[in-house]
């Protein structure tokens, strides 16, 4: 938006330019025609260049007219071509254009207006079937059962079905989306039912397998709701795909994973020669080869913990990251991991201080994974503390009853209006991305594992005064409440995408 | 410490350093142990039956790991526990075997050799 504003601005200063130097030409000429007594023979080429002139501005004014008025249709444009059938251009970007997400909410509003009469009556069907068909957009009408009771051409031809076999199915028995974030439409709706009368929401990266044999679609979803209309309209889906753009990412953490496999047996190999060496060097008084051992331990460490977000990022996005999640005692697991961690805060001179409430519940996690979402926390806690030297790491049970978890730091905070946009994959802050490294996948890896463990992760942050984040895992009980299938004794399988049950794949 | 002594593990590994890292480790813990970096040559010590545990990688000369796991646990009743020690985690069709099959699966890049002794130690 800021970007749109900013062309707006920079072509308003350029006509009051170009207007000042024409219409200064015109003076001056005029001047140069009348100190040379030239304005009673010459009167005509004068007039003629007056018009030239004035054209000029005219259509720059017109131009400038027709520029802001188009750029709603430029949205539908795009669309137009993305969906045509040799189509170059990139799907319309719905969040970057705020003409584009205006649109859709007033297309939405006016075709609930235009349905004047109930949706079974045939006169208002025709004319919504009429503009549906018309739409450059895969879209869809749900009622309030759930049922679609309208789809437009494109819509089937997307999922590959007959338009006749659509109709009054539920959305869920006709195709699988696959939500990036653990917020799908489902518990959306359900949570905005109680609360709102209309509201309009984007689900970015979602992902569906039309049929075996199709490949896979990407694309965002755009949903109006409004559950106050006498037409049985609860909600109006859209779909905008974006399988090119989304799998050429996918395909990049793909290819690295693939290399960065080959990384993990010397990796493997280098800490047990560490670990042998740490063991061998504890009777000699060498105090700097000692410090330099430690220091070595601490950087394997940090790789290792890189190699694991890649490959972990590359199996969410092919949807094989499987958490086992058994019954454990936070405290001793959390006590472990910070334990181990500690290395590599210390060979930076920074302290963690570990601060437990006791009698925490058991919880349910995947420990490995935990530890992943602890370690790259707290690496990042490392990374922007700048002059700072102390991390605190404190849980507790909240007020809802739940172990919450903040990793605080004393470092460089993140920036208000990027906070949201932390947890998005390859995000990186650029005022500090030429001065810290980093893959932008850390705290997307965090976000993934906390919520396929049914918690929650959030961050407060203020500039110059530090960071904390908290996440949240879940008591036993909390989580059989949630996932009715969980079996304390056996071994429960969720994906970054869903659940699995009763799948074993580490045993002892 | 001392209940290690009677068991009796075979390391099946052809990577020369993982070898001499987990022996060294699994020496100290007390194990006793055969190695081999051979397949073909993994079948036959397990055949005669006087393992505990048997530690085996998949990408393995002579024999694959996935066949050697087979065919053990096909052709064989034998006492002792196989566990799987890879990082090919991901491959569909070994999945499914160690599933099937296996006793019991470790990623070694998320293990020191000491994790890996200490591991091999709480098998029951």
């Amino acid at each position: 938006m800021e970007e749109i504003k900013s062309i707006k601005r920079r072509k308003i200063v350029f006509l009051v330019i170009v207007v000042f130097i024409i219409e200064s030409l015109s003076f001056l000429t005029y001047r140069y025609f009348l100190s040379h007594n030239l304005l009673h023979t010459n009167e005509l080429i004068y007039l003629l260049l007056i018009i030239l002139l004035n054209l000029i501005i005219l259509s720059f004014v017109i131009n400038s007219v027709i520029q802001s008025t188009l750029e709603p249709l430029k949205f539908i444009w795009q669309a137009i071509v993305h969906f045509s059938p040799q189509n170059d251009l990139e799907s319309p970007d719905i969040n970057k254009l705020k003409t584009g997400k205006s649109f859709m909410t007033n297309l939405n509003q006016q075709l609930i207006t235009l349905v004047d009469k109930p949706i079974q009556n045939n006169h208002t069907k025709d004319k919504l079937n009429f503009i549906f068909n018309n739409l450059p957009l895969p879209t869809l009408i749900i009622n309030d059962q759930n049922k679609i009771i309208f789809s437009n051409q494109l819509f089937a031809k997307y999922i590959n079905k007959n338009l006749s076999d659509i109709l009054n199915q539920s959305l869920d028995d006709l195709t699988d989306m696959i939500f990036s974030d653990q917020e799908n439409l489902e518990n959306w709706i359900n949570k905005i039912r109680q609360k709102r009368i209309t509201d309009f929401k984007i689900f970015s990266r979602i992902k569906m397998n039309i049929q075996n044999n199709l490949p896979e679609k990407q694309f965002d979803l755009a949903v109006y709701f409004n559950n106050q209309n006498n037409y049985q309209i609860e909600l109006i889906l859209m779909i905008i795909d974006r399988t090119r753009e989304y799998q050429q990412d996918d395909q990049a953490v793909s290819y690295v994973a693939l290399s960065i496999h080959e990384l993990r047996t010397p990796l493997t190999l280098l800490r047990g020669y560490i670990e042998i060496m740490k063991e061998e060097l504890v009777s000699y008084d060498n105090l700097e080869l000692k410090d330099f051992l430690v220091k070595m331990d601490a950087t394997a460490q940090q790789l290792t913990a890189f190699v694991n977000n890649v490959l972990n990022v590359s199996r969410i996005d092919n949807d094989q990251l499987k958490l086992n999640i058994h019954p454990e005692d936070w405290a001793l697991t959390l006590t472990e991991a910070i334990k181990s961690l500690q290395i590599r805060a210390l060979v930076r001179g920074i302290v963690i201080n570990l601060k437990i409430d006791p009698n925490l519940p058991l919880v349910a996690i995947d420990k490995i994974s935990t530890i992943e979402v602890l370690s790259n926390l707290i690496d990042n806690a490392i990374k922007y503390s700048n002059n700072s030297k102390v991390i605190n790491v404190k849980s507790f049970l909240n007020q809802a009853g739940i172990v919450e978890t903040i990793v605080e730091d004393f470092g460089v905070g993140i920036n208000a209006n990027i906070l949201e946009h932390i947890f998005t994959k390859y995000y990186r802050d650029h005022h500090n991305r030429s001065q810290i490294g980093g893959t932008g996948l850390g705290l997307y890896l965090c976000r993934s594992i906390v919520q396929a463990q049914s918690g929650s992760i959030w961050v407060n942050s203020k500039v110059n005064q530090g960071t904390d984040i908290h996440f949240t895992v879940l008591t036993v009980n909390q989580f059989k409440a949630k996932n009715p299938d969980f079996n304390s004794n056996q071994d429960f399988t969720s994906t970054a995408h869903g659940w699995i049950k009763n799948h074993s794949l580490y045993r002892s | 410490m001392a209940n290690n002594q009677n068991k009796k593990i075979l390391l099946v590994e052809d990577e020369f350093f993982i070898t001499e890292l987990y022996l060294r480790a699994l020496r100290k813990k007390g194990f006793q142990i055969d190695n081999t970096a051979n397949g073909l040559e993994a079948v036959k010590l397990a055949k005669t039956d006087q393992y505990d545990i048997i530690i085996l990688d998949l990408m393995i000369p002579g024999m694959n790991g996935i066949d050697v796991l087979n065919d053990l646990k096909n052709n064989y009743n034998l006492k002792a526990k196989i566990i799987i020690a890879t990082n090919l985690e991901e491959r569909k069709e070994v999945k499914e075997s160690i599933e099937k099959k296996a006793d019991g699966y470790i990623i070694k890049a998320n293990l020191t050799p000491t994790e890996l002794a200490e591991f091999i130690e709480n098998i029951k």
